[in-house]
């Protein structure tokens, strides 16, 4: 059996909810689709959070192991976290609209997500970005790079985020509840991208959502987080009708 | 009735600009043979005392009063816009620090440190020299109370999700506040602009009726104002109170911009 790519076992305080998170453990193995489920509150967004190691931002705390690619990530200094923030793990936020700047075009975006890694210039990197927004079926001309957030769809939007995210070929993409700001067909359209994504790159995935048709569907295995705690892991029969009612 | 405002500052800013042509004389001369003259159809608001045309003072005095006041202004605006980025990526202590120091110089009183700092310098300065030091007081005193408005924003937008997610994708602190934060606060920075220019150009009047702000013989909207000390003296020549009228005008200009720049966005 190949080595798990993130195993994780952690515990988050916020200042006025203590024990948000309480000994949450998993593995993610290469190249595997995890899916997270539970209510709003369980925690679901903070395991996202502290595994990118940004709780602080909103006023948490980590503690316990967090092995990635074979380092703990919680001993790492600031300066070298940064390098693995968005090039080895990137996140796909949960609205779309809140998570692009409103006074920035989609270029701007891009080429911030393009340049916090990469020394070649933004113009060498342009067209390989096209390519990337064009294989999500977005028109990728220098219109619609000039336009910004406002003047976009919400499921365009929520794929000029997931092209940011991979730019960097990650080993991780962390999804969060990527599809609950959308429509029907933009969900299936995204949730085949993300497939899609996982089998061409191989990158391996955590998927965060409370629908749980779409986790049964992408997902190998499947945690169920209830209170901050895990309160099932397995394949994703588990996701029972029974259990369909506690967890949504 | 922001764009009627917005039309009213534009006439006022070109009649200013235009001053050496508008203006019929030198706001110096002194007409000797005309002192204290009515308003007539070569002097339209009359003369002084010591017979200076009062039309071309006051147009000249408005061009100082609102080319200083707003660069002033835009100084003051500057200052706070960097502390607000600097302390608030910093955040913690550091921010913490420069709150209590806007709280201080926020409740030190304004005329009097004025008036204190003002009268270490010399009484007889160059008009000049008066215009720069005044002003300057201003900018560099003046910073605090945007700074807490703009420290404020500064959090606000650091801790929403577009900033998280340039944090996610790997971005520099420094990076997030530059390209992330800093266009975002520059519609707040304007309206801050927009407030604190008029609080200028009254400070600067406060200042010259006690004789401590743009030296005579250098005119100013505010030393202009000194004329108004006699009172009987307004109700028999009405037309002195002309650098009141100005000012006020103008002040209120600034104010609606304002009201409308908050309505509109």
């Amino acid at each position: 059996m190949t080595a798990p790519l993130l195993s994780l076992d952690l515990s988050v305080d916020y200042r006025n909810k203590p024990a948000a998170l309480d000994g949450v453990r998993f593995d993610i193995f290469p190249g595997e689709v995890f899916g997270l489920v539970g209510e709003s509150g369980s925690g679901k967004s903070t395991i996202a959070l502290a595994v990118l190691r940004l709780v602080e931002m909103r006023g948490g705390r980590a503690r316990g192991s967090l092995l990635f690619e074979g380092r703990n990530l919680l001993a790492l200094k600031e300066r070298e976290m940064r390098r693995i923030r968005g090039r080895r793990i990137a996140l796909v936020p949960q609205s779309p609209v809140s998570a692009l700047n409103p006074v920035l075009r989609l270029e701007t975006h891009l080429r911030e997500a393009w340049t916090a890694h990469a020394h070649a210039p933004w113009r060498q990197a342009r067209p390989q970005a096209c390519d990337l927004l064009r294989q999500m079926g977005l028109p990728a001309d220098d219109a619609f790079l000039r336009r910004y957030p406002h003047q976009v769809s919400v499921g365009q939007a929520q794929r000029v985020l997931i092209a940011m995210a991979v730019q960097h070929r990650p080993a991780l993409l962390i999804a969060d509840e990527p599809t609950s700001a959308l429509d029907p067909a933009s969900q299936r359209d995204i949730l085949d991208l993300l497939r899609r994504l996982n089998r061409e790159f191989g990158m391996a995935m955590l998927y965060i959502s409370h629908d749980l048709p779409s986790v049964a569907a992408l997902c190998a295995r499947v945690g169920v987080l209830e209170n901050g705690r895990m309160a099932e892991c397995g394949a994703p029969e588990i996701l029972c009708p029974v259990d369909f009612q506690t967890a949504s | 009735m922001r764009r009627a405002a917005a039309i009213t500052l534009g006439i006022v800013f070109a009649a200013l600009l235009c001053a050496g042509w508008i203006a019929p004389y030198d706001p110096r001369q002194q007409l000797r043979d005309e002192t204290d003259a009515s308003p007539s159809r070569h002097h339209p608001l009359g003369t002084d005392t010591l017979g200076r045309d009062r039309f071309s003072r006051l147009l000249q005095g408005g061009r100082i009063s609102m080319l200083a006041a707003p660069a002033a202004a835009l100084l003051a605006v500057a200052l706070a816009l960097a502390a607000g980025l600097v302390f608030g990526c910093l955040g913690g202590w550091c921010e913490r620090g420069f709150a209590c120091l806007t709280d201080l110089c926020l409740s030190l009183p304004w005329l009097f440190l004025l008036l204190a700092v003002r009268a270490l310098l010399p009484l007889n300065v160059s008009p000049a020299a008066s215009i720069a030091v005044t002003f300057s007081l201003l900018g560099l005193l003046g910073w605090a109370g945007p700074s807490r408005i703009l420290l404020a924003a500064v959090k606000g937008h650091l801790a929403s999700d577009f900033a998280l997610g340039a944090r996610c994708a790997g971005c520099p602190l420094w990076r997030v506040a530059l390209v992330h934060v800093l266009p975002n606060l520059l519609p707040v920075a304007l309206a801050q602009f927009l407030v604190t220019a008029p609080a200028f150009l009254l400070s600067e009047a406060n200042l010259a009726l006690l004789g401590l702000g743009v030296a005579e013989p250098t005119p100013s909207w505010g030393n202009l104002l000194r004329e108004l000390e006699d009172f009987s003296r307004v109700a028999r020549q009405p037309w002195v109170a002309a650098p009141l009228v100005a000012l006020a005008l103008v002040v209120s200009c600034f104010h609606l911009a304002v009201a409308g720049e908050e309505a509109g966005s």
